[in-house]
Protein backbone atom coordinates (compact mmCIF):
# COMPACT_ATOMS: atom_id res chain seq x y z
CA UNK A 1 0.00 0.00 0.00
CA UNK A 2 1.02 3.72 -0.54
CA UNK A 3 2.32 5.61 2.07
CA UNK A 4 0.61 8.49 3.09
CA UNK A 5 2.36 11.74 3.05
CA UNK A 6 3.30 12.85 6.65
CA UNK A 7 2.10 16.48 7.01
CA UNK A 8 3.65 17.27 10.39
CA UNK A 9 6.85 15.83 9.50
CA UNK A 10 6.38 17.90 6.17
CA UNK A 11 5.91 20.90 8.41
CA UNK A 12 8.58 20.22 10.98
CA UNK A 13 11.17 19.92 8.20
CA UNK A 14 10.26 23.08 6.66
CA UNK A 15 11.22 25.17 9.60
CA UNK A 16 14.13 22.75 9.98
CA UNK A 17 15.52 23.79 6.53
CA UNK A 18 14.45 27.50 6.35
CA UNK A 19 17.51 27.60 9.48
CA UNK A 20 19.97 27.35 6.67
CA UNK A 21 18.44 30.49 4.45
CA UNK A 22 21.15 32.51 5.68
CA UNK A 23 23.75 30.45 4.34
CA UNK A 24 21.70 30.27 0.58
CA UNK A 25 21.33 33.97 1.21
CA UNK A 26 25.21 34.82 1.59
CA UNK A 27 26.21 33.00 -0.82
CA UNK A 28 24.30 34.19 -3.44
CA UNK A 29 24.44 37.56 -2.79
CA UNK A 30 28.04 38.14 -2.25
CA UNK A 31 28.40 36.04 -5.68
CA UNK A 32 25.84 38.69 -6.85
CA UNK A 33 28.27 41.14 -5.55
CA UNK A 34 31.55 40.08 -6.98
CA UNK A 35 29.69 39.25 -10.32
CA UNK A 36 28.66 42.75 -10.26
CA UNK A 37 32.43 43.89 -10.28
CA UNK A 38 33.89 40.89 -12.88
CA UNK A 39 30.83 41.43 -14.93
CA UNK A 40 31.58 45.44 -14.82
CA UNK A 41 35.00 44.62 -15.72
CA UNK A 42 34.51 42.41 -18.40
CA UNK A 43 31.62 44.69 -20.46
CA UNK A 44 34.13 47.97 -19.90
CA UNK A 45 37.08 45.53 -21.68
CA UNK A 46 34.46 44.69 -24.31
CA UNK A 47 32.94 47.84 -25.16
CA UNK A 48 36.26 49.62 -25.00
CA UNK A 49 37.67 47.10 -26.88
CA UNK A 50 40.94 47.06 -25.14
CA UNK A 51 43.23 44.81 -27.19
CA UNK A 52 44.72 42.06 -25.39
CA UNK A 53 42.22 41.46 -22.82
CA UNK A 54 39.37 41.79 -25.59
CA UNK A 55 39.70 38.10 -26.63
CA UNK A 56 40.30 36.79 -23.07
CA UNK A 57 36.94 38.34 -21.91
CA UNK A 58 35.16 36.60 -24.99
CA UNK A 59 36.51 33.33 -24.39
CA UNK A 60 35.23 33.95 -20.28
CA UNK A 61 32.01 34.79 -21.35
CA UNK A 62 31.85 31.84 -24.03
CA UNK A 63 33.00 29.63 -21.43
CA UNK A 64 30.73 30.30 -18.78
CA UNK A 65 27.75 30.22 -21.12
CA UNK A 66 28.97 27.04 -22.75
CA UNK A 67 28.86 25.02 -19.83
CA UNK A 68 26.81 23.56 -17.07
CA UNK A 69 27.12 25.22 -13.42
CA UNK A 70 27.78 22.03 -11.94
CA UNK A 71 30.71 21.01 -14.15
CA UNK A 72 32.22 24.65 -13.22
CA UNK A 73 31.90 23.87 -9.76
CA UNK A 74 33.56 20.89 -9.97
CA UNK A 75 36.40 22.39 -11.70
CA UNK A 76 36.99 25.09 -9.27
CA UNK A 77 37.00 22.15 -6.60
CA UNK A 78 39.42 20.31 -7.75
CA UNK A 79 40.98 22.55 -10.01
CA UNK A 80 42.05 25.12 -7.62
CA UNK A 81 43.71 23.09 -5.01
CA UNK A 82 45.57 21.30 -7.65
CA UNK A 83 46.46 24.44 -9.34
CA UNK A 84 47.71 26.28 -5.95
CA UNK A 85 49.47 22.70 -4.75
CA UNK A 86 51.16 22.49 -7.95
CA UNK A 87 52.64 26.14 -8.07
CA UNK A 88 54.15 25.83 -4.57
CA UNK A 89 55.64 22.72 -5.59
CA UNK A 90 57.31 24.42 -8.64
CA UNK A 91 58.23 27.27 -6.57
CA UNK A 92 59.82 25.32 -4.17
CA UNK A 93 57.76 26.03 -1.35
CA UNK A 94 55.89 22.97 0.18
CA UNK A 95 56.42 24.16 3.65
CA UNK A 96 53.91 26.35 2.92
CA UNK A 97 51.25 24.14 1.79
CA UNK A 98 51.80 21.98 5.02
CA UNK A 99 50.79 24.92 7.08
CA UNK A 100 48.11 25.98 4.69
CA UNK A 101 47.25 23.00 2.91
CA UNK A 102 44.31 23.98 0.14
CA UNK A 103 42.56 20.97 0.64
CA UNK A 104 41.33 22.59 4.11
CA UNK A 105 40.08 25.62 1.81
CA UNK A 106 36.62 25.44 3.06
CA UNK A 107 33.90 23.94 0.42
CA UNK A 108 31.79 27.42 1.05
CA UNK A 109 35.15 29.62 -0.48
CA UNK A 110 35.01 26.95 -3.59
CA UNK A 111 31.08 27.51 -4.10
CA UNK A 112 31.69 31.56 -3.58
CA UNK A 113 34.32 31.27 -6.49
CA UNK A 114 32.06 29.44 -8.51
CA UNK A 115 29.46 31.24 -8.46
CA UNK A 116 30.82 34.71 -8.70
CA UNK A 117 32.80 33.90 -11.40
CA UNK A 118 29.15 32.32 -13.23
CA UNK A 119 27.67 35.31 -12.24
CA UNK A 120 30.06 37.83 -13.17
CA UNK A 121 30.14 35.88 -17.18
CA UNK A 122 26.32 36.11 -17.40
CA UNK A 123 26.33 39.74 -15.53
CA UNK A 124 28.88 41.32 -18.25
CA UNK A 125 26.03 40.51 -20.81
CA UNK A 126 23.10 42.84 -18.77
CA UNK A 127 25.47 45.16 -17.44
CA UNK A 128 27.00 45.97 -21.03
CA UNK A 129 23.85 46.68 -22.56
CA UNK A 130 22.84 48.69 -19.46
CA UNK A 131 25.99 50.61 -20.23
CA UNK A 132 25.10 51.00 -24.01
CA UNK A 133 21.70 52.24 -23.06
CA UNK A 134 23.21 55.31 -21.86
CA UNK A 135 22.38 58.11 -24.51
CA UNK A 136 25.33 58.72 -27.34
CA UNK A 137 24.37 62.50 -26.76
CA UNK A 138 25.33 62.90 -23.07
CA UNK A 139 28.93 61.56 -23.68
CA UNK A 140 29.26 63.73 -26.87
CA UNK A 141 28.70 66.19 -24.60
CA UNK A 142 30.99 65.34 -22.25
CA UNK A 143 33.91 65.24 -24.92
CA UNK A 144 33.04 68.23 -26.08
CA UNK A 145 34.24 69.71 -22.78
CA UNK A 146 36.96 67.94 -22.60
CA UNK A 147 36.35 65.47 -19.70
CA UNK A 148 38.57 62.29 -20.07
CA UNK A 149 36.79 58.57 -20.95
CA UNK A 150 37.38 57.73 -17.84
CA UNK A 151 35.78 60.29 -15.99
CA UNK A 152 32.93 59.85 -18.54
CA UNK A 153 32.28 56.50 -17.79
CA UNK A 154 32.84 57.12 -13.80
CA UNK A 155 30.23 60.71 -13.72
CA UNK A 156 28.04 60.18 -16.51
CA UNK A 157 27.49 56.42 -17.92
CA UNK A 158 28.26 54.24 -14.86
CA UNK A 159 25.53 56.28 -12.47
CA UNK A 160 22.78 56.22 -15.38
CA UNK A 161 23.82 52.23 -16.30
CA UNK A 162 23.32 51.03 -12.57
CA UNK A 163 19.89 52.55 -12.91
CA UNK A 164 18.86 50.87 -16.02
CA UNK A 165 20.37 47.44 -14.53
CA UNK A 166 18.73 47.09 -11.02
CA UNK A 167 15.41 45.26 -12.49
CA UNK A 168 18.03 42.89 -14.05
CA UNK A 169 20.17 42.41 -11.10
CA UNK A 170 16.94 41.82 -9.10
CA UNK A 171 16.37 38.73 -11.69
CA UNK A 172 20.09 37.56 -11.93
CA UNK A 173 19.68 37.55 -7.88
CA UNK A 174 16.93 34.96 -7.79
CA UNK A 175 18.41 32.51 -10.05
CA UNK A 176 21.26 32.47 -8.33
CA UNK A 177 19.49 31.87 -5.13
CA UNK A 178 18.24 28.60 -7.24
CA UNK A 179 21.36 27.82 -8.30
CA UNK A 180 23.22 27.55 -5.05
CA UNK A 181 21.48 24.61 -4.45
CA UNK A 182 24.25 22.84 -6.49
CA UNK A 183 26.58 23.67 -3.78
CA UNK A 184 25.66 21.14 -1.85
CA UNK A 185 27.27 18.42 -4.16
CA UNK A 186 30.66 19.99 -2.73
CA UNK A 187 29.57 19.41 0.84
CA UNK A 188 28.29 22.82 1.22
CA UNK A 189 25.10 22.25 3.66
CA UNK A 190 22.69 25.16 2.92
CA UNK A 191 18.79 24.56 2.78
CA UNK A 192 20.05 22.18 -0.55
CA UNK A 193 21.97 20.77 1.24
CA UNK A 194 20.10 20.36 4.93
CA UNK A 195 17.22 19.04 2.81
CA UNK A 196 19.13 16.39 1.11
CA UNK A 197 21.02 15.06 4.71
CA UNK A 198 17.56 14.90 6.44
CA UNK A 199 16.12 12.90 3.29
CA UNK A 200 18.95 10.48 2.97
CA UNK A 201 18.67 10.04 7.20
CA UNK A 202 14.53 9.27 7.18
CA UNK A 203 14.08 8.47 3.60
CA UNK A 204 10.63 10.21 3.44
CA UNK A 205 12.22 12.08 0.20
CA UNK A 206 8.92 13.04 -0.99
CA UNK A 207 8.13 15.22 2.04
CA UNK A 208 11.64 16.89 1.94
CA UNK A 209 11.32 17.92 -1.56
CA UNK A 210 7.66 19.52 -0.94
CA UNK A 211 9.22 21.21 1.95
CA UNK A 212 12.55 22.13 0.13
CA UNK A 213 10.68 23.86 -2.76
CA UNK A 214 8.43 25.74 -0.16
CA UNK A 215 11.37 26.99 1.01
CA UNK A 216 13.05 28.26 -2.40
CA UNK A 217 9.98 28.89 -3.40
CA UNK A 218 9.35 31.51 -0.39
CA UNK A 219 12.25 32.71 -0.53
CA UNK A 220 12.14 33.67 -4.21
CA UNK A 221 8.82 35.72 -3.98
CA UNK A 222 9.86 37.88 -0.87
CA UNK A 223 12.96 38.66 -2.84
CA UNK A 224 10.69 39.76 -5.63
CA UNK A 225 8.45 41.76 -3.88
CA UNK A 226 11.13 42.99 -2.65
CA UNK A 227 12.43 44.07 -6.27
CA UNK A 228 9.27 45.42 -7.35
CA UNK A 229 9.18 47.68 -4.70
CA UNK A 230 12.37 49.10 -4.98
CA UNK A 231 11.47 49.46 -9.12
CA UNK A 232 8.22 51.21 -8.21
CA UNK A 233 9.95 53.34 -5.83
CA UNK A 234 12.55 54.51 -8.60
CA UNK A 235 10.20 55.12 -11.32
CA UNK A 236 8.25 56.83 -8.67
CA UNK A 237 11.34 59.58 -8.08
CA UNK A 238 11.88 59.26 -11.54
CA UNK A 239 8.34 60.63 -12.80
CA UNK A 240 8.50 63.06 -9.38
CA UNK A 241 12.06 64.77 -11.11
CA UNK A 242 9.78 64.96 -14.64
CA UNK A 243 7.00 66.72 -12.93
CA UNK B 1 41.11 82.81 -32.90
CA UNK B 2 40.36 79.04 -34.64
CA UNK B 3 41.34 77.94 -37.93
CA UNK B 4 40.29 74.87 -40.52
CA UNK B 5 42.56 73.87 -43.22
CA UNK B 6 41.42 71.82 -45.76
CA UNK B 7 39.10 69.98 -43.85
CA UNK B 8 38.43 66.78 -45.36
CA UNK B 9 35.84 64.29 -43.99
CA UNK B 10 34.45 60.60 -45.60
CA UNK B 11 32.10 57.94 -43.90
CA UNK B 12 33.20 55.06 -45.90
CA UNK B 13 33.55 56.21 -49.74
CA UNK B 14 30.77 58.82 -49.38
CA UNK B 15 32.89 62.47 -49.40
CA UNK B 16 31.14 64.98 -47.01
CA UNK B 17 33.67 67.23 -46.32
CA UNK B 18 35.78 68.08 -49.14
CA UNK B 19 38.11 70.35 -48.25
CA UNK B 20 36.80 73.48 -45.85
CA UNK B 21 39.32 76.51 -44.88
CA UNK B 22 38.04 79.24 -42.98
CA UNK B 23 39.69 81.57 -40.37
CA UNK B 24 37.34 82.46 -37.34
CA UNK B 25 39.08 85.86 -35.46
CA UNK B 26 38.60 86.69 -32.15
CA UNK B 27 35.53 88.54 -31.54
CA UNK B 28 33.55 87.12 -34.75
CA UNK B 29 30.60 85.41 -35.14
CA UNK B 30 30.22 83.25 -38.38
CA UNK B 31 27.04 81.53 -39.49
CA UNK B 32 27.35 78.36 -41.74
CA UNK B 33 24.23 77.92 -44.03
CA UNK B 34 23.54 75.10 -46.66
CA UNK B 35 21.16 72.63 -47.50
CA UNK B 36 20.51 69.71 -45.34
CA UNK B 37 22.85 66.52 -45.59
CA UNK B 38 25.62 69.65 -47.12
CA UNK B 39 27.34 68.30 -44.09
CA UNK B 40 27.46 71.64 -41.90
CA UNK B 41 26.92 69.28 -38.21
CA UNK B 42 30.04 67.33 -39.41
CA UNK B 43 32.22 70.63 -40.09
CA UNK B 44 31.18 71.32 -36.41
CA UNK B 45 32.02 67.77 -35.01
CA UNK B 46 35.20 68.17 -37.13
CA UNK B 47 36.35 70.65 -35.15
CA UNK B 48 36.48 69.52 -31.73
CA UNK B 49 37.45 65.78 -33.05
CA UNK B 50 33.89 64.58 -31.84
CA UNK B 51 34.28 62.93 -35.83
CA UNK B 52 37.86 62.62 -36.59
CA UNK B 53 38.67 64.51 -39.99
CA UNK B 54 40.09 62.39 -42.61
CA UNK B 55 42.45 65.01 -43.36
CA UNK B 56 43.21 68.59 -42.85
CA UNK B 57 44.64 70.49 -40.07
CA UNK B 58 43.07 72.68 -36.89
CA UNK B 59 44.92 75.76 -35.41
CA UNK B 60 44.13 76.90 -32.31
CA UNK B 61 45.55 78.31 -28.97
CA UNK B 62 49.32 78.28 -30.73
CA UNK B 63 49.04 74.68 -31.96
CA UNK B 64 48.46 73.13 -35.40
CA UNK B 65 46.81 69.90 -34.98
CA UNK B 66 47.01 67.82 -38.29
CA UNK B 67 44.50 64.91 -38.81
CA UNK B 68 46.48 62.18 -39.50
CA UNK B 69 49.02 62.50 -36.54
CA UNK B 70 46.57 63.55 -34.07
CA UNK B 71 47.10 61.79 -30.41
CA UNK B 72 44.57 61.90 -27.74
CA UNK B 73 46.18 64.47 -25.96
CA UNK B 74 46.10 67.20 -29.10
CA UNK B 75 42.44 66.18 -28.91
CA UNK B 76 42.12 67.08 -25.49
CA UNK B 77 43.66 69.66 -25.97
CA UNK B 78 41.51 71.33 -29.08
CA UNK B 79 38.15 70.14 -26.91
CA UNK B 80 39.64 72.19 -23.87
CA UNK B 81 39.61 75.18 -26.20
CA UNK B 82 36.20 74.74 -27.84
CA UNK B 83 32.72 73.87 -26.35
CA UNK B 84 29.60 72.57 -28.25
CA UNK B 85 25.72 73.40 -27.81
CA UNK B 86 24.06 70.27 -29.13
CA UNK B 87 20.96 70.10 -31.18
CA UNK B 88 18.99 68.13 -28.83
CA UNK B 89 20.96 69.76 -25.48
CA UNK B 90 22.39 66.44 -24.54
CA UNK B 91 21.89 67.50 -20.74
CA UNK B 92 23.72 64.84 -18.01
CA UNK B 93 20.06 63.49 -17.06
CA UNK B 94 22.20 62.38 -13.82
CA UNK B 95 23.11 65.94 -12.61
CA UNK B 96 21.03 68.90 -11.51
CA UNK B 97 21.29 72.42 -13.22
CA UNK B 98 24.41 73.40 -11.24
CA UNK B 99 25.77 70.05 -11.49
CA UNK B 100 25.49 70.18 -15.26
CA UNK B 101 27.31 73.47 -15.54
CA UNK B 102 30.15 72.62 -12.64
CA UNK B 103 30.90 69.65 -13.94
CA UNK B 104 33.92 70.83 -16.79
CA UNK B 105 34.91 73.40 -13.74
CA UNK B 106 35.90 70.60 -11.43
CA UNK B 107 36.99 68.15 -13.73
CA UNK B 108 39.02 69.93 -16.86
CA UNK B 109 39.79 73.28 -15.09
CA UNK B 110 40.42 71.65 -11.67
CA UNK B 111 38.68 74.44 -9.75
CA UNK B 112 37.60 74.18 -6.11
CA UNK B 113 33.85 72.89 -5.82
CA UNK B 114 33.07 76.08 -3.96
CA UNK B 115 34.39 78.37 -6.42
CA UNK B 116 33.09 76.42 -9.61
CA UNK B 117 29.39 76.73 -7.74
CA UNK B 118 29.36 80.37 -7.56
CA UNK B 119 31.11 80.42 -11.00
CA UNK B 120 28.13 78.36 -12.26
CA UNK B 121 25.59 80.18 -10.19
CA UNK B 122 26.53 83.44 -12.28
CA UNK B 123 26.37 82.07 -15.80
CA UNK B 124 22.90 80.12 -14.82
CA UNK B 125 21.51 83.87 -13.69
CA UNK B 126 23.42 84.98 -17.22
CA UNK B 127 21.00 82.79 -18.95
CA UNK B 128 17.95 83.40 -16.96
CA UNK B 129 18.09 80.26 -15.00
CA UNK B 130 18.79 81.07 -11.65
CA UNK B 131 15.99 79.77 -9.98
CA UNK B 132 16.37 76.71 -11.64
CA UNK B 133 19.36 75.84 -10.08
CA UNK B 134 18.96 72.34 -8.46
CA UNK B 135 16.34 71.10 -10.77
CA UNK B 136 17.28 68.21 -13.09
CA UNK B 137 17.32 68.15 -17.02
CA UNK B 138 14.27 66.38 -16.99
CA UNK B 139 12.15 68.98 -15.00
CA UNK B 140 12.81 71.79 -17.80
CA UNK B 141 11.13 72.92 -21.06
CA UNK B 142 13.75 72.53 -23.99
CA UNK B 143 14.07 76.13 -24.30
CA UNK B 144 15.43 76.36 -20.47
CA UNK B 145 17.25 72.97 -21.45
CA UNK B 146 19.20 74.13 -24.05
CA UNK B 147 19.85 77.65 -21.95
CA UNK B 148 21.60 75.24 -19.16
CA UNK B 149 23.56 73.54 -22.29
CA UNK B 150 24.59 77.19 -23.22
CA UNK B 151 25.77 78.08 -19.68
CA UNK B 152 27.86 74.59 -19.91
CA UNK B 153 29.66 75.40 -22.65
CA UNK B 154 29.85 78.66 -21.70
CA UNK B 155 31.56 78.12 -18.36
CA UNK B 156 34.54 76.68 -20.29
CA UNK B 157 35.85 80.12 -22.12
CA UNK B 158 36.42 78.31 -25.23
CA UNK B 159 38.38 79.83 -27.68
CA UNK B 160 35.53 79.24 -30.17
CA UNK B 161 31.48 77.99 -28.99
CA UNK B 162 30.21 75.26 -31.63
CA UNK B 163 26.47 75.64 -31.75
CA UNK B 164 24.47 73.43 -34.07
CA UNK B 165 21.00 74.23 -34.73
CA UNK B 166 20.51 75.19 -31.24
CA UNK B 167 16.43 75.94 -31.89
CA UNK B 168 15.64 73.35 -34.28
CA UNK B 169 14.07 70.97 -31.98
CA UNK B 170 12.34 73.60 -30.06
CA UNK B 171 8.52 74.39 -29.86
CA UNK B 172 7.70 77.72 -32.05
CA UNK B 173 6.99 79.34 -29.11
CA UNK B 174 10.79 78.62 -26.84
CA UNK B 175 12.80 79.57 -30.20
CA UNK B 176 13.16 83.21 -29.92
CA UNK B 177 13.96 83.22 -25.93
CA UNK B 178 16.82 80.79 -26.77
CA UNK B 179 17.96 82.80 -29.42
CA UNK B 180 17.84 86.42 -27.57
CA UNK B 181 19.77 84.15 -24.95
CA UNK B 182 22.61 83.27 -27.84
CA UNK B 183 22.37 87.22 -28.91
CA UNK B 184 22.86 88.42 -24.90
CA UNK B 185 25.65 86.39 -24.09
CA UNK B 186 27.59 86.87 -27.26
CA UNK B 187 29.60 89.72 -25.61
CA UNK B 188 31.24 87.39 -23.25
CA UNK B 189 32.66 84.75 -25.87
CA UNK B 190 35.76 84.89 -28.02
CA UNK B 191 34.13 83.69 -31.00
CA UNK B 192 31.62 81.49 -32.25
CA UNK B 193 30.38 79.23 -35.07
CA UNK B 194 26.77 78.87 -35.78
CA UNK B 195 25.04 76.44 -38.11
CA UNK B 196 21.54 77.53 -38.48
CA UNK B 197 18.24 78.08 -40.43
CA UNK B 198 17.00 80.83 -38.97
CA UNK B 199 17.62 84.03 -41.10
CA UNK B 200 16.59 86.87 -39.17
CA UNK B 201 18.90 85.35 -36.36
CA UNK B 202 21.92 84.39 -38.79
CA UNK B 203 21.46 87.90 -40.03
CA UNK B 204 21.25 89.88 -36.88
CA UNK B 205 24.39 87.90 -34.75
CA UNK B 206 26.52 87.13 -37.29
CA UNK B 207 29.54 88.55 -38.81
CA UNK B 208 30.27 86.51 -41.56
CA UNK B 209 28.08 83.74 -43.11
CA UNK B 210 29.93 80.74 -44.54
CA UNK B 211 27.45 78.93 -47.40
CA UNK B 212 28.06 75.50 -47.71
CA UNK B 213 26.63 72.84 -50.04
CA UNK B 214 27.98 69.45 -50.44
CA UNK B 215 30.72 69.63 -48.62
CA UNK B 216 32.24 72.61 -49.93
CA UNK B 217 32.08 76.35 -49.29
CA UNK B 218 30.32 77.90 -52.09
CA UNK B 219 31.15 82.06 -50.35
CA UNK B 220 31.76 83.58 -47.18
CA UNK B 221 30.55 86.65 -47.14
CA UNK B 222 30.14 89.61 -44.49
CA UNK B 223 26.39 88.59 -43.09
CA UNK B 224 24.87 92.26 -44.25
CA UNK B 225 26.15 91.76 -48.16
CA UNK B 226 24.85 87.87 -48.21
CA UNK B 227 21.23 88.61 -47.15
CA UNK B 228 21.41 91.52 -49.57
CA UNK B 229 22.40 89.84 -52.83
CA UNK B 230 24.95 86.58 -51.89
CA UNK B 231 27.53 85.98 -54.64
CA UNK B 232 26.68 82.93 -55.58
CA UNK B 233 23.79 81.60 -57.68
CA UNK B 234 23.40 78.64 -54.89
CA UNK B 235 23.20 80.53 -52.03
CA UNK B 236 20.58 82.90 -53.87
CA UNK B 237 18.54 79.57 -54.81
CA UNK B 238 18.86 78.35 -51.04
CA UNK B 239 17.82 82.03 -49.64
CA UNK B 240 14.93 82.46 -52.06
CA UNK B 241 13.34 78.97 -51.06
CA UNK B 242 14.04 79.63 -47.39
CA UNK B 243 12.41 82.57 -47.32
CA UNK B 244 9.35 81.42 -49.25
CA UNK B 245 9.46 78.85 -46.59
CA UNK B 246 7.96 82.13 -44.39
CA UNK B 247 5.12 83.50 -45.31
CA UNK B 248 7.05 86.94 -44.62
CA UNK B 249 10.50 87.10 -43.59
CA UNK B 250 10.51 89.76 -41.46
CA UNK B 251 8.96 86.98 -39.76
CA UNK B 252 11.69 85.41 -38.59
CA UNK B 253 11.71 84.45 -34.47
CA UNK B 254 14.46 86.98 -34.31
CA UNK B 255 12.80 89.44 -35.77
CA UNK B 256 10.55 89.42 -33.07
CA UNK B 257 12.88 88.90 -31.03
CA UNK B 258 14.53 92.00 -31.26
N1 LIG C 1 28.21 58.96 -38.82
C1 LIG C 1 27.88 59.01 -40.12
N2 LIG C 1 28.00 57.92 -40.91
C2 LIG C 1 27.68 57.96 -42.20
N3 LIG C 1 27.22 59.05 -42.84
C3 LIG C 1 27.07 60.18 -42.12
C4 LIG C 1 27.38 60.21 -40.73
N4 LIG C 1 27.14 61.46 -40.28
C5 LIG C 1 26.69 62.15 -41.33
N5 LIG C 1 26.66 61.41 -42.45
C6 LIG C 1 26.25 61.85 -43.79
O1 LIG C 1 26.96 63.02 -44.10
C7 LIG C 1 26.16 63.93 -44.80
C8 LIG C 1 26.19 65.28 -44.12
O2 LIG C 1 25.57 65.16 -42.86
P1 LIG C 1 25.45 66.38 -41.86
O3 LIG C 1 24.68 65.90 -40.69
O4 LIG C 1 26.77 66.96 -41.61
O5 LIG C 1 24.56 67.40 -42.70
P2 LIG C 1 23.92 68.78 -42.25
O6 LIG C 1 24.39 69.80 -43.20
O7 LIG C 1 24.19 69.02 -40.81
O8 LIG C 1 22.38 68.52 -42.49
P3 LIG C 1 21.11 69.04 -41.65
O9 LIG C 1 20.85 70.44 -42.09
O10 LIG C 1 20.03 68.12 -42.07
O11 LIG C 1 21.45 68.93 -40.21
C9 LIG C 1 24.78 63.32 -44.87
O12 LIG C 1 24.60 62.78 -46.13
C10 LIG C 1 24.80 62.24 -43.82
O13 LIG C 1 23.99 61.17 -44.21
MG1 LIG D 1 23.00 69.08 -39.07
Amino acid sequence: MQKELDWAFLWKNIIAISAKIPVTMYLALLATFFGVIIGLLIAIIRIYKIPALRWAASAYVSFIRGTPVLVQLYLVYYGVPWVLLTAAAKLGMAGVTERFNPNNISPVIFALVTFSLNSGGYLSETLRSAIESVDRGQIEAARSIGLRESRILLKIVLPQAALNAIPNLGNSLIGMVKDTSLAFSVMVIDVMGEAKLIGSKTLRYLEIYIAVSIVYWSLCILLELIFGVAEKRMKMTRRELAE
Amino acid sequence: MIRLSGIEKSFGNKRVLRGISMTVETGRIFAVMGPSGSGKSTLLRCVNFLERPTRGAIEAGGRTIDANTATSRDILFLRNRTAMVFQQFNLFQNLTVTGNVMLGLTDVKKMNRRVAREESLRLLDRVGLSDKADYYPSQLSGGQQQRVGIARALAMKPDVLLLDEPTSALDPELIEDVLRCIINVAADVNSMIIVTHELGFAREAANTIVFIDDGVVIEETEAQAFFRSPSSERAECFLKNSLRRHINPSETPLERAI
